[in-house]
């Protein structure tokens, strides 16, 4: 490694150390370049060239160059863009990926939309698309092809360490024979002045062939610092941020209106508030209303006794049937396990998880009473609707939270909940009372 | 004359990899740092009050619709009002000094009137149209979308909202699909081969995601 | 500098003995000089400064509104609610036509062997460049929110959207696009030997380290050039198509709509042979300040000129036949819609443009079927630019008279640009002018190693025949 390094450096300070290449003869027309190509040639030369300012005509011939491959690579290239093109197009436009691929990632999934009452699939409208396709996959097999073959770039050549040979592109014609073709003699030199070389040179390779280490070093540290875009997105990826997206533009992505739905601040009214309370001195329908029966489980000042049933909003619940039914029972039980059963219990005991939690760590709440405590097995229909409505005691209302048909739908199941628990062998069915008896 | 040095030419392989290598690592950085999974999902805003969804629903059991009221009806599922609080805390006022400052918040703010401005944590861009009620009276999850809310202390964004979510589930509706009265059971479980009954669910509640533009975009 | 300044006149052709492609009996190191020179000496013309000052100052005017336009939208354009495409794209499709005589010259003449071609390619292939850089411009700033352009590719996103391939604005996109690239392969595939030579020539560690860094190390060999022209044909036989197909598919923008006065067959012919025409008088436009100011009179010669001017007469009569054309169609079609559109492009509140459009573009040019006009240098100089103007009004008419007085008279608006359009359109100009000054002073303006390949024998090869013999 030292070793390696000391000698770098001292031949960097000596110049570069160099070896003969390459034969570099100069001609002064595209005629005798002709004329000497052919000559080297039949001499049977194979690691040799010409060189000339402009492409010079039957000189192919004469060096016996082969006809290139370049056309079938375009030819080749553009094929796949024509493939491309077409699978391109149908696969975007045209499939139904989600559906007829699913195992595809959905952001790779073709979407097929109407837009215009247009086709999904129809050719026409898909050939320029195909067309240009073809054309630039063509073109860049042509560029890049015709690069790749000729071996460009080589921005380092030891022809052009020769100053004479610069003239190549100007006004001078050269044909340069490798050192280490085969045939290389003492007797190349002379074939080169006998075919009419105004002057021949020996072009001089050097041999230093490491990159400097401020280049690796450059790009090494470069490298480094691609890796840290990548560190930050993996992060970003995993954590959690208190702060929404930054939304560089807008793109009406939070549009200037105010939604209600979104419980936006209401900016109306001074508390802010976007659900109102309700206006001092005024009545919701629900109060004032000629049905005290289905509103407040009233019947003149007594609490009603019976299920409304006739209002069509229970009757909605029960699937339009004007009695209470299994469907309203399963409502019932439905609304009752979302709103009461967390303090009541599924079972109405007064022991749901809250009563539980709270009284384990004796926080200052009182649990609520068992349904078939005897004050309110025999409290009315009316008396219990009520109760969800505007609570009881520690219970808070739950009027705001629940639509009245399904608080009487909790009612019902309540009701069917302490008919269960009361319940005596009398109470079943006697064709259903065998089954219950049997031993298991 | 200037002569460029010939280790030039050994870079000729260097210049193609990176060539290839340029637009896989943009490609790789746009992919992964600009999608939503990045940008969007993970987002956990600091609550004016430090409400925990894994105690109230993890621990004691409270349905969703105990608070978000409105899902089962309306587009949006409502944040809940000061009042729903109240119901318990009324009575439950903490046990130590922590607990009951803000506690006590929710008792201000019930007393005065002031509401508590709750931040929005999964938000659509205005530009989409979004139906609770769609979803949940259809047997979509809270879960699918929310992710295990009743396990995280501080509510968070834990999928991307993005089109490509949404379609990803429109497409293919079956492996979000549950009875609808299960909605909100966050642990739920199919109880037979998923496929069959993502097929029947299918068929009984005539799921058809459409994926037409104005499904979303009205 | 002056020593090469003649005019010979070598637009007379005798049966039996072609005319010389270059005047002034240069041999091929006196074509190497006359071109290197310019990239070699280290001032330039004063009229270049000019050139450059002026052009640069719109070129910050362009940044400036398109800035402008990124912040406030594009409600500081004029665009209305049935004009909906107003300068925007009547400046795309203006620069889109300009680039096509470029690719018609090194393609298309390339193909039919057209030797006179090799002393205007390189600028006119430049010319197309930059004109379709102009033109990309326009599409692309005009939808307003310009971040959001990465929807015009096929890009997989979050959206999992795909662009709409059977809308013709997507087909814009790809032969735009192409068009482009494969005039940039093709520009600077030809610049390669050319950049050599400057490399070869340098003085300065500088300009021989840029120019042989693009030069790639060509050393002129001759296997390397049976690949090179190989590539440099099929370029052109691919170019050829592709020219047609562009233009033709921005006129599919408004040919596959349903408006009156766009809705016509006629218009993917009428579009190419307009865009060849304003090409053409473009190449003409720059091709005489460039060739007195930079001694480049031996190389494009008048009888290049001369040519140019019979396409820009031929392609001019092709123009005037169309726009008769469609006047027929539309009273031929029996569609009072139709019959209307081009009533009131002629005779409506916009009759000046169409009048403009119709004598810039098809009276002007006739002055060209006088061989004294053609050889004109003042004259071709007026005609070219008035060609460019009329062709540019003939994009607006059809755009804007189209769009302004449709189907239903209650949604008819008219259409004024703001000072913001014009600015943009003026600061195009800039940028189309800027880069071209760059071009001209720093590269060869005129394909050197082409050109030797097209002297007359005696100067390089007295006995090999030349090429297409």
């Amino acid at each position: 490694m030292s070793a390696s390094t000391v000698t770098k450096k001292s031949a960097a300070t000596a110049g570069p150390a160099t070896a003969p290449h390459s034969l570099v003869a100069e001609f002064a027309s595209a005629d005798a370049l002709v004329r000497a190509c052919e000559q080297v040639r039949n001499a049977g030369y194979t690691r040799w060239d010409a060189h000339s300012p402009y492409p010079v005509h039957g000189i192919d011939r004469a060096i016996g160059i082969r006809a290139t491959r370049l056309p079938v690579l375009i030819f080749l290239c553009g094929a796949t863009g024509t493939t491309i093109g077409i699978l391109l197009q149908w696969w975007t436009n045209a499939v139904n990926a989600g559906v007829e691929f699913p195992w595809v990632p959905t952001f790779l999934q073709g979407y097929n939309f109407i837009i215009s009452g247009k086709p999904y699939w129809s050719f026409p409208a898909n050939i320029p698309v195909i067309f240009e396709l073809t054309i630039l996959l063509s073109a860049f097999g042509a560029f890049f092809g015709m690069l790749a073959l000729n071996g460009l770039p080589q921005h380092y050549n030891p022809l052009l360490r020769v100053d004479r040979f610069r003239r190549v592109t100007d006004d001078r014609f050269f044909i340069s024979i490798a050192m280490d073709d085969p045939k290389y003699g003492s007797a190349t030199r002379r074939l080169l002045e006998g075919a009419g070389a105004a002057a021949v040179e020996v072009a001089d390779d050097v041999k230093e062939s490491a990159p400097p280490r401020w280049f690796l070093r450059a790009h090494v540290i470069l490298a480094c610092f691609l890796l840290i875009p990548l560190a930050v997105i993996a992060y970003m990826r995993v954590d959690k941020q208190t702060q929404p997206r930054i939304h560089i533009v807008q793109d009406m992505d939070n549009q200037e209106r105010y939604t209600a739905g979104k419980q936006m601040a209401n900016p109306v009214f001074a508390d802010g508030r976007s659900a109102r309370p309700k206006v001092a001195g005024t009545l919701a329908r629900e109060d004032f209303t000629q049905d005290p029966h289905y509103f407040q489980g009233r019947i003149g000042d007594q609490w009603a006794v019976g299920i409304p049933m006739y209002h069509p909003e229970l009757q909605k619940l029960a699937g339009g049937a004007a009695e209470v039914n299994e469907q309203l029972m399963r409502r019932g039980r439905d609304r009752y396990a979302i709103f009461c059963s967390h303090c009541h219990g599924l079972d109405g005991a007064g022991v749901g998880r809250v009563a539980t939690y709270t009284t384990e760590r004796e926080i200052g709440f009182v649990p609520p009473k068992s349904y078939v405590d005897p004050d309110v097995l025999v409290r009315p229909v009316g008396h219990l609707f009520n109760t969800i409505t505007n609570g009881i005691r520690t219970m808070a209302p739950h009027g705001d939270q629940i639509p009245v048909a399904d608080r009487w739908a909790i009612v019902a199941y309540v009701k069917a909940l302490q008919r269960a628990q009361t319940a005596t062998l009398e109470d079943v069915p006697t064709d259903e009372r065998s089954r219950m008896t049997q031993p298991k | 004359m200037f002569q460029f040095p010939k280790w030039m030419n050994g870079l000729k392989s260097a210049l193609a990899v990176g060539l290839l290598a340029g637009p896989a690592y943009a490609v790789v950085v746009v992919l992964y740092g600009f999608s939503p999974q990045a940008t969007d999902v993970g987002y956990q805003p600091v609550q004016p009050i430090p409400y925990s969804h894994a105690l109230h629903v993890g621990k004691l059991g409270i349905d969703c619709r105990y608070c978000h009221t409105s899902v089962e009806d309306a587009a949006h599922a409502a944040v809940p009002p000061t009042q729903t609080c109240m119901n318990c805390h009324s009575q439950i006022q903490g046990r130590d000094d922590r607990q009951q400052a803000n506690i006590k918040r929710i008792i201000d703010s019930h007393t005065t009137g002031k509401p508590v401005h709750w931040v929005r944590v999964h938000d659509a861009a205005d530009f989409v149209y979004f139906n609770h009620a769609a979803h949940v009276n259809r047997g979509v999850g809270c879960v699918s979308c929310h992710g295990r809310v009743d396990q995280m202390e501080v509510v968070y964004q834990q999928e991307h909202l993005s089109m490509q979510w949404c379609l990803d589930c429109h497409r293919n509706p079956g492996p979000h699909l549950r009875p609808p009265e299960f909605v909100t059971k966050m642990d739920w479980v199919p109880d037979r081969d998923p496929a069959r009954l993502a097929t029947d669910l299918a068929e009984q509640y005539q799921i058809k995601p459409s994926t037409d533009c104005s499904t979303c975009h009205r | 500098m002056a020593s090469i300044v003649h005019d010979r006149d070598n637009t007379l052709e005798r049966p039996g003995q072609r005319a010389p492609l270059v005047t002034g009996g240069h041999d091929l190191h006196g074509v190497t000089e006359v071109v290197c020179r310019v990239a070699e000496s280290r001032t330039a013309p004063a009229a270049w400064y000019l050139t450059m000052g002026v052009s640069a100052a719109l070129l910050a005017a362009l940044g400036a509104m398109i800035g402008y336009l990124f912040f406030e939208g594009v409600g500081v354009w004029g665009l209305n609610n049935p004009v909906g495409w107003g300068f925007d794209i009547t400046n795309f499709v203006f620069w889109v036509g300009i680039g096509h005589a470029g690719t018609l010259i090194s393609a298309i003449l390339y193909l039919f062997r057209q030797k006179w071609r090799t002393g205007i390619n390189r600028f006119a292939e430049a010319m197309t460049i930059f004109a379709v850089m102009c033109a990309g411009l326009f599409p692309g700033i005009h939808i307003g929110r310009v971040w959001l352009a990465f929807y015009l590719f096929p890009l997989p996103n979050q959206m999992a959207m795909w662009p709409n391939f059977r809308s013709p604005l997507l087909w814009d996109v790809f032969a735009v696009g192409t068009y482009f690239t494969v005039s940039l392969l093709f520009w600077y595939m030809g610049l390669i030997p050319d950049l050599a030579t400057l490399r070869d020539r340098a003085k300065s560690k500088l300009s021989a380290f840029l120019y042989g860094l693009f030069s790639m190390g060509w050393t002129g060999s001759a296997r390397h050039w049976h690949r090179y022209e190989r590539a440099y044909l099929i370029l052109a036989a691919l170019s050829t198509p592709l020219v047609l197909s562009v233009h033709s598919v921005v006129s599919f923008d408004f040919a596959t709509s349903v408006l009156p006065g766009w809705h016509t067959t006629i218009f993917p012919p009428y579009f190419v042979a307009g865009a060849i025409f304003s090409g053409f008088a473009m190449v003409v436009m720059l091709a005489i300040p460039c060739r007195a100011l930079f001694g480049l009179k031996d190389l494009i010669t008048l009888r290049h000129l001369d040519n140019m001017n019979k396409v820009i007469l031929a392609t001019g009569l092709m123009v005037g036949y169309a726009y008769t054309t469609e006047f027929f169609v539309a009273w031929y079609s029996g569609s009072a819609w139709e019959l209307f559109a081009f009533k009131a492009r002629a005779m409506g509140p916009w009759w000046w443009s169409y009048w403009i459009m119709f004598s810039c573009n098809v009276f002007v040019p006739q002055i060209f079927w006088f061989r004294w006009a053609r050889t004109n240098i003042p004259v071709m100089l007026v005609v070219s630019m008035l060609v460019n103007v009329g062709m540019w009004f003939e994009r607006f008419v059809i755009i804007v008279t189209s769009l302004s007085t449709d189907f239903l008279p209650s949604a008819w608006d008219t259409y004024w640009p703001t000072w913001v359009e014009a600015w943009t359109m003026a600061g195009s100009f800039g940028l189309f002018f800027f880069m071209f000054g760059l071009f001209c002073k720093f590269l060869p303006m005129v394909a050197i190693s082409e050109v030797k390949a097209v002297l007359p024998h005696d100067a390089h090869a007295p006995a090999a025949g030349g090429h297409g013999h």
